[in-house]
């Protein structure tokens, strides 16, 4: 029973209070310091305004803090629009409305533009511990609505009772509203363009030290669900992007190379997978080398690779397949060329060196051969913290320092082939990754990344090449978990007897739990956000698909989600109906005799004794009054004395029989 | 309803109506309450002002019913002694020697029973719910059958110990008489004075016939749909902020007894739910107190009674 000028008791709103503290708690670190600190003094000054008698604002005040407000959210953002300056508008509207707030429905209003603050919350985070926290808000303001409509104050408990039961009851619906409210290509709702910035992932330039960055970096860049079996950890290598110049110090993707044509000659079991991609806010997509299927949000760029059609914003989830397969055609003259130019900061050392390996081998993977000894065999080092090099990195590293990691290994193993005249370039991906068993997935982090090369050869192709194994077999066998561990155990690289490996890699059982409980809560996320985040339109026509529903029009999924509503709203009808529903013949025949009645226009009140509505009836119907009076006697004697089956036949007779015209007049 | 004065009545309870119809002129609901009440063997409480004939009324069921009667009068002073009976040193046999006090008799007419202190009002309700009584390790029946009619002034008038909830809760039924009616009031200016009249009524029934009654009272069907309609109520009571307590089971057994009764003061053999609500404020009135005291209990109990459904 609203009473909208009813004024609530000072306790009732504490619960809003409380309510819009959990609401907006998350959002303060969204928000710019002094919009927090303005929302939650507003708060403030109305609890003290309830409790402690403060002064509290007239009307022109509070007209000058919202045009304040408007003012300052507009020097913040630039905008009253988009997702940050809205929601802070907001956050800082439900504050003025609430310090001006004084009967009921205005409280009410405050609750209400809660809901709408929790929904809005939606833009930053979709994550699971976010999603629970929301429920928690949810429960909370609905609690408060409730206290808001209760005359007296009664225990937390009974308004958080009754809000749970509300929202698990609202379950149902809930879920054939979120399975079959039409989802449209595209979004309904497009996220905000500043909705996901500032992601850290492999870039489309390469610097000494930046996969050097990545390797500190657990965060996942992708989780991957295989089909079939899994490849072995060395077989893992996945293509994000190739670099083809450099300037003898940084490497670019550069320009864009026009697409291999022909197609190319398979072999090898083809593996199928599924990629869930997190936010990188690059085009690029990853794939394991080499895919030979494009995915319907990508198209395929040159060097086996596949790039999105607009930026990775938000997660993004697509089935592939790769195999193993080369190109034998000829290679391009404009590929040639980009695939041999030397830097002009080449040292004759280097060249030096590539020479005389092209001098000893006619054949091109002799040449490369020998430069994979070469580090093999001279005093390389693999290691995640390579002294800092100079202007000419490529010459530094191969003579002097020889302390370095993947990029270090694969930018020299470029240059040199380039100088022995074998076309190459660099991949840069992630390699490897970590099994989760609980969720049978392989989750690849940031930390993954690395980078190696491709060689073209003649009637092969381009090959892969990766001269980091050659210095660290582990990092390509075991993973770059167990290179750091290894280094962080001051264990040599690449020079360990399986032994001593294999100790060297047995987790304690703590280390073991805590990977365990790790990779339960991962497994946890991704399946919220397969079936929660990620249910779009294909999702939607898939699990359609699966109940027979093929190619559904907007239309038709919104006229079957009407009638899904109404179906589930008359089942639990009929179900309450159901639990009430007496299978007492007695009772049925009562019921017909008043329907007939109610028929005529004398309606039987639920709490109106058989007698007492016996009487109320023969004032209208004294034509009647026997029949009526048979009955009603038959009725009570039936249902509360001891009647006898004869008696209920007589009974059921008389009720059949029994026909009352319109109301007589009385 | 009719006021029943048809002396040829043939059955004793129609009798006894009639006879108290006689006195108590145009109270025909009071009188039946109070005879169920007697019937279901519970005890009456009645509440209303001064001169309403709360008195009259308790008079005339005993003479009616043929049963002895004491009166008590409650003052401030009254010591349980005084209700229940004190034990006198005897000089001769040098025993003490109990004296049953007034209490041991049939009708106990406890008049203002809350003029008196607590102390005195509990030494009464207890006998009221043990229907026995015991002095210095002596337990003594008291006789059959055994009513108690208690009067009660509003509380709000001077001078004056309300019962607290647990006592009011051992009376089966609270009535209040109320103004008589304008036809009904000029027969009684114009009458002669009510206590010579009961003092010429002639029992009806006696002692064995009114505790035959009361057993009869006992076999009057209910069945498990009207038990039903009884639950729904007192989940009711219970459930609704509007009452600071719902009712107890004691409240419950009362309600069907009470019913009983009024079923069977209404020759039949089986309780309606019209019988449950007939009889259902005056056995709630005095068990449910309004949270809000700005609202009054009889409207709350006939709300009660409009909104939970006959099942």
């Amino acid at each position: 029973m609203a009473r909208p000028q009813h004024h609530p008791d000072a306790s009732a709103l504490n619960w809003i209070i409380a309510s819009a503290v959990v609401v907006l708690a998350p959002l303060t670190l969204e928000f710019p310091l002094w919009l927090s600190f303005a929302v939650a003094g507003l708060f403030a000054w109305r609890y003290a305004g309830l409790h402690h008698g403060w002064y509290q604002p007239g009307r022109i005040v509070r007209y000058a803090l919202t045009f304040f407000l408007a003012g300052a959210v507009f020097k913040e953002y630039g905008t009253l629009l988009g997702r940050d300056a809205g929601m802070a508008m907001l956050a800082g509207l439900i504050a003025l409305k609430f310090i001006e707030s004084r009967t009921i429905r205005d409280y009410l209003l405050v609750a209400f533009l809660l809901y709408l603050v929790i929904a809005g919350d939606f833009f930053y985070s979709q994550s699971l511990a976010h999603g629970g926290y929301m429920i928690i808000a949810v429960l909370v303001c609905t609690a408060t609505l409730i206290r808001l409509n209760q005359d007296h104050a009664r225990l937390p408990i009974v308004s958080f009772r009754l809000a749970g039961t509300l929202l698990l009851k609202a379950l149902p619906l809930m879920l054939v509203m979120y399975l079959l409210f039409p989802r449209l290509q595209g979004g309904l709702w497009g996220l905000p363009s500043d909705a996901y910035a500032g992601r850290t992932g492999l870039s489309d330039s390469m610097n000494p030290g930046s996969i050097n960055q990545l390797s500190q970096n657990t965060e996942p860049a992708f989780r991957v669900e295989f089909d079939g079996d899994v490849p072995a950890n060395k077989d893992l290598y996945w293509r994000a992007l190739v670099m083809w110049d450099t300037d003898g110090r940084e490497w670019r993707a550069g320009k864009m190379m026009p697409l291999e044509t022909g197609e190319p000659k398979k072999f090898g079991e083809p593996v199928s997978y599924t990629i869930t991609l997190e936010p990188s806010n690059k085009p690029w997509l990853v794939a394991l080398d080499r895919p030979s299927t494009i995915p319907k949000l990508a198209f395929p760029r040159s060097g086996y690779l596949i790039q999105g059609r607009s930026l990775v914003k938000k997660r993004v989830r697509y089935d592939m397949q790769s195999q193993a397969q080369q190109r034998t055609d000829k290679i391009g003259d404009v590929t040639r060329q980009r695939s041999l130019a030397l830097p002009d900061n080449t040292s004759d050392r280097v060249r030096r060196l590539a020479a005389s390996w092209r001098s000893q081998y006619v054949n091109d993977r002799d040449v490369a051969q020998a430069a994979l000894r070469y580090f093999n065999q001279n005093e390389f080092v693999y290691t995640l913290e390579p002294p800092l090099l100079g202007q000419n990195p490529v010459d530094e590293f191969l003579f002097e320092t020889r302390r370095g990691f993947c990029e270090h290994y694969a930018t020299s193993f470029a240059t040199l082939m380039r100088a022995a005249g074998i076309p190459s370039r660099i991949v840069v991906g992630y390699q490897g990754g970590e099994y989760n068993e609980g969720g049978e997935y392989m989750i690849v982090r940031q930390s993954d990344a690395h980078s190696w090369n491709e060689l073209w050869l003649p009637n092969e192709g381009w090959v892969r090449v990766d001269p980091t194994g050659a210095i660290a077999p582990e990092r390509i066998e075991l993973g770059s978990d167990a290179v750091r561990r290894l280094s962080s155990q001051g264990l040599p690289l690449g020079s360990l007897s399986p032994e001593l490996l294999e100790q060297a890699m047995k987790l304690g059982a703590m280390a073991r739990a805590w990977r365990n409980s790790r990779m339960l809560w991962d497994n946890i996320n991704l399946q919220w956000y397969r079936w929660i985040s990620d249910y779009t339109f294909e999702r939607q026509e898939k699990f359609l698909n699966n109940l027979g529903v093929y190619a559904p029009t907007w239309l038709g999924m919104l006229a079957g989600l009407l009638g899904g509503v109404a179906l589930l709203t008359f089942a639990f009808a009929w179900a309450m109906r159901l639990r009430r529903r007496t299978r007492d013949p007695v009772v049925v025949a009562y019921n017909q005799f008043s329907r007939k009645l109610a028929r005529a226009g004398i309606v039987r009140g639920s709490s109106e004794g058989a007698k007492a509505f016996s009487e109320r009836v023969v004032l209208s119907f004294p034509g009647q009054i026997a029949a009526i009076d048979s009955i009603t006697n038959m009725y009570n004697e039936l249902r509360y004395g001891d009647g006898s089956e004869e008696l209920l036949v007589k009974m059921q007779k008389l009720v059949r029989d029994f026909s009352v015209g319109k109301k007589e007049a009385v | 309803m009719s006021v029943a004065t048809n002396p040829a009545a043939t059955s004793p309870v129609d009798a006894l109506l009639a006879q108290l119809d006689q006195i108590i002129v145009g109270k025909s609901e009071q009188t039946r309450l109070a005879l169920a009440c007697l019937l279901a063997r519970g005890h009456l409480l009645i509440e209303d002002l001064p001169g309403m004939g709360k008195t009259t009324l308790a008079h005339a069921l005993a003479a009616a019913t043929g049963l002895n009667f004491n009166r008590v009068q409650f003052t401030s002073d009254l010591l349980p002694a005084d209700i229940i009976g004190v034990s006198i040193y005897q000089q001769e046999d040098h025993r003490f020697q109990f004296h049953p006090g007034p209490i041991f008799t049939n009708v106990v007419l406890a008049d203002e029973i809350n003029r008196a202190t607590p102390k005195a009002q509990s030494a009464l309700l207890e006998a009221m719910e043990e229907r026995q009584v015991s002095v210095e390790g002596t337990t003594y029946e008291l006789p059959k059958p055994f009513f108690v009619i208690a009067t009660q002034n509003p509380r709000h008038l001077v001078g004056t110990f309300p019962l607290p909830e647990s006592q009011l809760d051992r009376f089966l039924i609270r009535i209040e008489m109320g103004y008589p009616g304008r036809e009904a009031e000029r027969e009684l200016l114009k009458g002669e004075d009510r206590r010579d009249l009961y003092r010429s009524i002639k029992p009806v029934v006696d002692g064995p016939q009114l505790l035959a009654l009361q057993e009869q009272v006992h076999q009057v069907h209910v069945s498990d749909a009207l038990l039903e309609y009884v639950q729904d109520l007192l989940a009711a009571s219970r459930s609704t902020s509007q009452f600071a307590n719902g009712l107890s089971p004691r409240a419950g057994l009362g309600l069907v007894q009470a019913a009983r009764a009024w079923a069977f003061v209404h020759h039949r053999k089986m309780v309606l739910p019209e019988d449950i609500q007939s009889v259902a404020l005056s056995v709630m009135i005095h068990r449910l107190h309004p949270a809000d005291t700005g609202q009054a209990a009889p409207e709350l109990v006939q709300q009660l009674l409009d909104t939970v459904p006959i099942p």
